[in-house]
């Protein structure tokens, strides 16, 4: 391999790494906040991809009027799925209960809800691959190296989501309460943090990060009904790898499976994710805490 | 509840009961005569084995979301030796389970280990890999899969023309045997030793493990048990279907897997999947529901079913006023207790 394409396997690599890392992040913050598997996780990446292609195509808004908008109905619809659907799930987890039937119950609501929204989906977008157009087309030469700037900025954006969900639950209120009720709900409930109303913020916080995932990729790749339920798992491979209870392992797991992938597609082609695959399960084997070593027990 | 395999339970009630059901499901297919029903029956009873495994490794505690795979490893390992290396069927389905077995066992050993959270998130992971698999190496038949597989063998019967497989109603009697076989030893299993360290560790498996149950070794057990038997019924259907192609065994049939044992009731380890596999297979067809819409119908039946009535259809039946009046005249009590096998209650 060059020098050159070496680079540009890095970059594909660090762009979809870095939305894999924004993906288990979402994950991480539902399944450490309330205890629920989110399996429809994909269709809320596809569900904003799709309202962003719908806002900047199809309706001709601005960019920035048409991530608001993306954003803010993910948000809404992430706190709609809690009260209507997990809130139920999770008002049977008596603090006695296994974690087996946790995730029972959480996966099964979870996955007919990815299969109700995944056919929805499909029935209402058809079943074309939809292309945004590019928002950034420039691409930066320096020495025979290209560098797409869309990719830059997806990589930018997400390092700059990063830092801010890093300010998020370290200095405001918000954000130390839900890591409060991640640590213990009881106790936070004690002093006075409203429980309830915290898990509906980070299940629609978890499903918020979908979104703008979604919305980074949209003009990068194009849009399809099925682009949910594939990146969902690498998502949640990138959550075990890094360590199912650590922030910063799920954005070491996310990018180093990116560059995994992007690596091994470059050598293997088709197989790459089946390597990659054994690859992890065999990391996981001798490291059941991933890279950061948390897991849950 | 005392233990199933006290010798009371053997009782003439229960004698009645089951004989009476063997009876149904062997003349079925002679009072039916549709053979386009025969055939949505011989889907359900691989569909009742799938469920039937399903609840079992729920049964020692783990969920498995990607019970398919295992059922594509029985279905193409039999494939395989029959149409790349000519066996005959009837040593290609033993030889299948074994392979399935050996497989889960090595996959169980790795994923079981690796810790409960862990282990729901890696099994869909491993069916959705291993399709991709199937799918990219050629050998394996490609996406394109396999066409063509041969019904099984003839067996030869002595002053008799010998039994042929190629209708419908033959293949019924093979899976409802097999069907049959597989209750009888998944029974065993629930009422013997094994079956209570299952139950133990289904309440609570910290307090199992402080009791001297092995909690490792018994979840690997039912893991390679259930998918062995996955393993028979693929064996089965791709000989009985005659093609098959990878997208199959993909997530969504692991899905349907779980919705058959869900929605009979968890609790029900052999009527439960018996139920829920039944309605499954028959309602949409009955119905006439389109496969566009099933699978936004089936979601949202999952979702009922988990919100509203956890205990499933079997649980919501029994629990309804009118069983708990009955029972109060004790016999029919005891035949419900009897026939119903009720086993999560102690």
């Amino acid at each position: 391999m060059s020098f050159s394409l070496v680079v540009q396997v890095i970059i594909t690599g660090l762009t979809v790494g870095s939305v894999y890392a924004l993906m288990a992040i979402g994950l991480q913050v539902i399944v450490r906040t309330t205890g629920v598997i989110n399996f429809a996780h994909g269709q809320f990446y596809a569900i904003g991809a799709y309202t962003f292609w719908a806002a900047y195509f199809l309706f001709r808004l601005n960019t920035y009027l048409s991530l608001f908008l993306t954003i803010l109905v993910l948000l809404l619809i992430g706190a709609l799925s809690y009260t209507s659907i997990f809130g139920f799930v999770q008002r049977r987890f008596v603090p006695g209960t296994s974690l087996d039937v946790k995730f029972l119950l959480s996966a099964t609501a979870s996955v007919g809800l990815m299969m109700f929204l995944s056919q929805a989906i499909l029935l209402i977008f058809g079943s074309e691959e939809r292309a945004v157009p590019p928002i950034w087309t420039k691409i930066i030469t320096i020495a025979d190296v290209r560098l797409p700037v869309e990719r830059l900025v997806v990589i930018i954006c997400c390092f700059l989501i990063g830092v801010a969900l890093y300010l998020f639950f370290v200095k405001t209120r918000l954000g130390k309460a839900m890591r409060a009720v991640s640590a213990d709900p009881e106790m936070s409930s004690l002093l006075g943090i409203n429980s309830a109303r915290i898990y509906m913020l980070s299940f629609s916080l978890g499903c918020g990060l979908a979104g703008i995932a979604g919305m980074l990729l949209a003009p990068v790749f194009a849009v399809s009904p099925g682009m949910g339920s594939s990146l969902v798992f690498m998502a949640f491979l990138a959550m075990l790898f890094g360590g199912a209870l650590s922030y910063k392992g799920a954005v070491i797991g996310g990018l180093v499976l990116g560059l995994m992938i992007s690596f091994g597609y470059q050598l293997m082609g088709g197989l790459s994710r089946v390597v990659v695959f054994a690859v992890v399960i065999t990391f996981l084997i001798v490291r059941p805490g991933g890279l950061a070593g948390e897991a849950f027990e | 509840m005392k233990p199933l395999n006290n010798k009371r339970i053997v009782n003439v009630n229960m004698g009645i009961t089951i004989f009476i059901t063997l009876v149904f499901l062997i003349l079925l297919p002679l009072i039916i005569g549709d053979l386009y029903i025969v055939h949505l029956l011989i889907m359900s009873c691989i569909a009742i084995v799938l469920g039937m495994s399903f609840s079992m490794q729920y049964s020692a505690g783990l969920v498995n979301i990607g019970a398919a795979a295992y059922y594509a490893i029985g279905a193409y390992s039999s494939t395989l030796l029959v149409t790349k290396l000519g066996f005959s069927f009837w040593t290609a389905l033993p030889v299948s389970i074994v392979t399935t077995g050996i497989i889960s066992l090595i996959t169980g050993l790795a994923f079981i280990k690796a810790g409960t959270f862990t282990f729901v998130i890696l099994t869909l992971l491993f069916n959705l890999t291993l399709v991709e698999a199937l799918g990219q190496v050629e050998v394996l038949g490609g996406w394109r899969g396999f066409v063509g597989i041969p019904r099984p063998d003839p067996i030869p019967v002595l002053f008799h023309s010998p039994i042929e497989f190629s209708g419908h109603i033959s293949c019924y009697y093979l899976i409802l045997s097999i069907l049959l076989l597989i209750v009888l030893a998944f029974f065993a299993l629930y009422s013997s030793r094994i079956g209570r360290a299952w139950k133990a560790i289904n309440q609570s498996s910290r307090l199992a493990e402080t009791l001297g149950i092995n909690v490792y070794y018994y979840r690997v057990l039912a893991f390679v048990v259930a998918s062995s038997a996955s393993g028979a019924v693929g064996c089965f259907y791709a000989h009985y279907f005659g093609t098959m192609e990878p997208v199959t065994f993909g997530g969504f049939t692991s899905i349907y897997i779980q919705l058959y044992s869900v929605l009979g009731g968890l609790q029900y380890y052999i009527l439960g999947p018996a139920i829920g596999a039944t309605i499954m297979i028959f309602g949409p067809e009955l119905l006439r529901i389109t496969s566009e819409l099933q699978p936004i119908i089936f979601g949202i039946i999952l979702l009922i079913i988990i919100l509203l009535f956890p205990r499933g259809i079997l649980g919501t039946l029994l629990h309804l006023p009118c069983f708990e009046i009955a029972s109060i005249f004790g016999r029919i009590g005891k035949i419900k207790d009897l026939i119903f096998s009720k086993r999560n209650s102690s």
